[in-house]
């Protein structure tokens, strides 16, 4: 009899270390969080949303599958699935389906695996395949067909003028973003319920602002995320947005409503906090934030788009390397 | 002669393996067309600098060569320039400030260090010519490519017909994004094949 069957001796290869938070458990944690916008973008958007959600999963599993084989990599990866349900929530409701399979192969093959796979990517894959489907289809990315599910509760208040006002305007063509961008609208208060009980134009996932606060919540509670990263993210918009709300009060929206329109909320909470595409340094953390966050107020308030969120955190993503670099920690004693 | 001629054509390709040339490469390449057009240009330019560097190669003091590379190549690409804007107004308008930029390409300067300022005559021309060759070849594959997928078209002529049920033409391949995905794609295949010719894959 061998010895090691006689002690009863498991033979495992490295690491031994039994740590509470493991890759596995990591992707768990983040898929939990991401049912919340995405059961969200469901109820206000109906089927065309599960549609586009489901689609984009499965070509992220099948086009990650096939081309690791190709490559013969046999290291285990389930973070595919999470991409493609990412990619799914950045995209319009009404998007195509093929186009939006497209751009998951896109973000999957050419952005995560071309660059070494896992944990080698330097861009976030799902932002990535955001903007390459921008720049490819730039009237498709931009059409908002679909109209939320409205509030039930608060529509029926007729009664506030502020509330009336607000529900019709952030139900029309434009999502609101456009409108702050190109016909000058400002948006009150008032407007803050119906934004964050999801009824406003835009992305699939990130409509239901409340869904993603629930989902930001489970990320942070389990320990899948850093809170520095969306704390300064957070932060440095509602800073910016404060001054410039602060100086010019008429053209600028105010601070508390700004944060819950567009994509702030959704990079934020599963972009920004994206381990792989971020700085691993803590003070480093803390400027990836904030200059995501600066960059995404400067987009939005003075340059020809009317979001940048997804460009500001690419950016950002680009510069990580660099910001690791001079964030290293000093070795004790030296 | 004809060992100089073939390697630039695949070996020595001078996009996918020496990558020199990158700027009109990259910018001119939106439709088959331009790239056959910047590439016949950057063909004819560096074939006649690399006749008049061959024979002058003795006379030219070794000190002061660059500069007078850069005058003879110049002088071809005024003749280009000129030819070009009399007989093909709409092309010399598509390729714009590109073909001056002809001067600075470091594929024909590169050339003249190189080879022809080393070699007489006859080879200097079965060098340049397939070196011109070969860049012109990559141009109009990667000007095809981006012209498929981003118009549908090719060399003009309606491949896909685009409309509302029809192709729905990717942007990004005609913008600069397109040229440098396309470009390391195609670079990609090239170091492939060679892997698999040699039998490494």
């Amino acid at each position: 009899m061998d010895i090691k069957d006689k002690l009863k001796l498991g033979i495992k290869a490295a690491p031994h270390i039994k740590e509470s938070m493991d890759m596995q458990k990591m992707m768990k944690i983040t898929m939990l969080a991401l049912l919340f916008p995405a059961a969200g973008s469901i109820y206000l958007f109906g089927m065309k949303a599960f549609w586009l959600i489901l689609t984009c999963m499965i070509t992220a599993v099948l086009s990650d599958k096939i081309f690791r084989k190709l490559r013969g990599e046999t290291t285990p990866d389930k973070s595919s699935v999470i991409t493609g349900v990412i990619t799914a929530l950045v995209l319009p409701p009404s998007f195509p389906l093929w186009a939006a399979a497209l751009g998951v192969i896109f973000a999957i093959v050419i952005v995560k695996n071309i660059f070494g796979g896992l944990g080698n990517n330097i861009f976030n894959p799902a932002l990535m395949g955001r903007a390459f489907l921008t720049a490819a289809f730039p009237v498709l990315i931009t059409t908002y067909a679909l109209i939320p599910r409205p509030v039930p509760f608060l529509n029926n208040n007729t009664n506030s003028s502020i509330a009336e006002t607000a529900a019709t305007k952030a139900v029309t063509a434009a999502t609101p973003l456009s409108k702050v961008r190109f016909e000058n609208k400002n948006y009150n208060i008032g407007a803050l319920p119906y934004f964050i009980l999801g009824e406003k134009k835009g992305s699939t996932g990130e409509t239901f602002s409340l869904m993603i606060l629930m989902g930001l919540a489970v990320l942070l509670a389990a320990g899948a995320a850093d809170w520095r990263l969306p704390l300064s993210y957070f932060g440095t918009v509602f800073l910016f947005f404060t001054v410039l709300w602060i100086v010019d009060p008429v053209n600028y929206i105010s601070p508390v409503v700004a944060i819950f329109m567009g994509g702030i909320l959704l990079g934020g909470t599963y972009m920004v906090t994206d381990p792989v595409t971020t700085p691993v340094t803590p003070a480093g953390k803390w400027i990836f934030g904030a200059g995501a966050g600066i960059l995404t107020v400067v987009i939005r308030c003075f340059s020809g788009y009317p979001e940048g969120v997804m460009f500001s955190i690419l950016l950002m993503n680009a510069v990580t390397p660099l910001i690791n670099r001079y964030t290293r920690p000093r070795i004790y004693g030296t | 002669m004809l060992k100089e001629f073939i390697k630039g054509l695949w070996k020595d390709n001078p996009v996918l393996r020496q990558l020199l040339g990158m700027c009109p490469t990259l910018a001119v390449t939106t439709t088959a067309l331009n790239g056959m057009a910047m590439g016949l240009a950057t063909t004819f330019v560096v074939v006649s600098a690399g006749i008049v560097v061959s024979l002058s190669r003795k006379l030219i003091p070794k000190q002061v060569r660059i500069p007078v590379f850069t005058v003879i190549i110049a002088t071809f690409v005024t003749v280009v320039d000129m030819v070009l804007k009399a007989y093909f107004p709409q092309l010399s308008s598509a390729l714009g400030p590109y073909v001056p930029l002809i001067v600075v390409n470091c594929l024909i300067l590169g050339r003249q260090e190189a080879f022809t300022s080393k070699n007489p005559i006859h080879l200097a021309i079965s060098d340049t010519f397939g070196m011109g060759l070969g860049f012109t070849f990559i141009l109009i594959v990667l000007g095809s490519v981006r012209e498929l997928i981003g118009a549908g078209t090719w060399f003009g002529t309606v491949i896909f017909p685009t409309g509302p049920a029809g192709f729905k033409p990717l942007v990004i391949m005609v913008l600069p994004a397109g040229a440098f995905i396309t470009l390391g794609l195609i670079a990609a295949l090239y170091n492939l094949i060679n892997l698999k010719v040699k039998g490494e894959v």
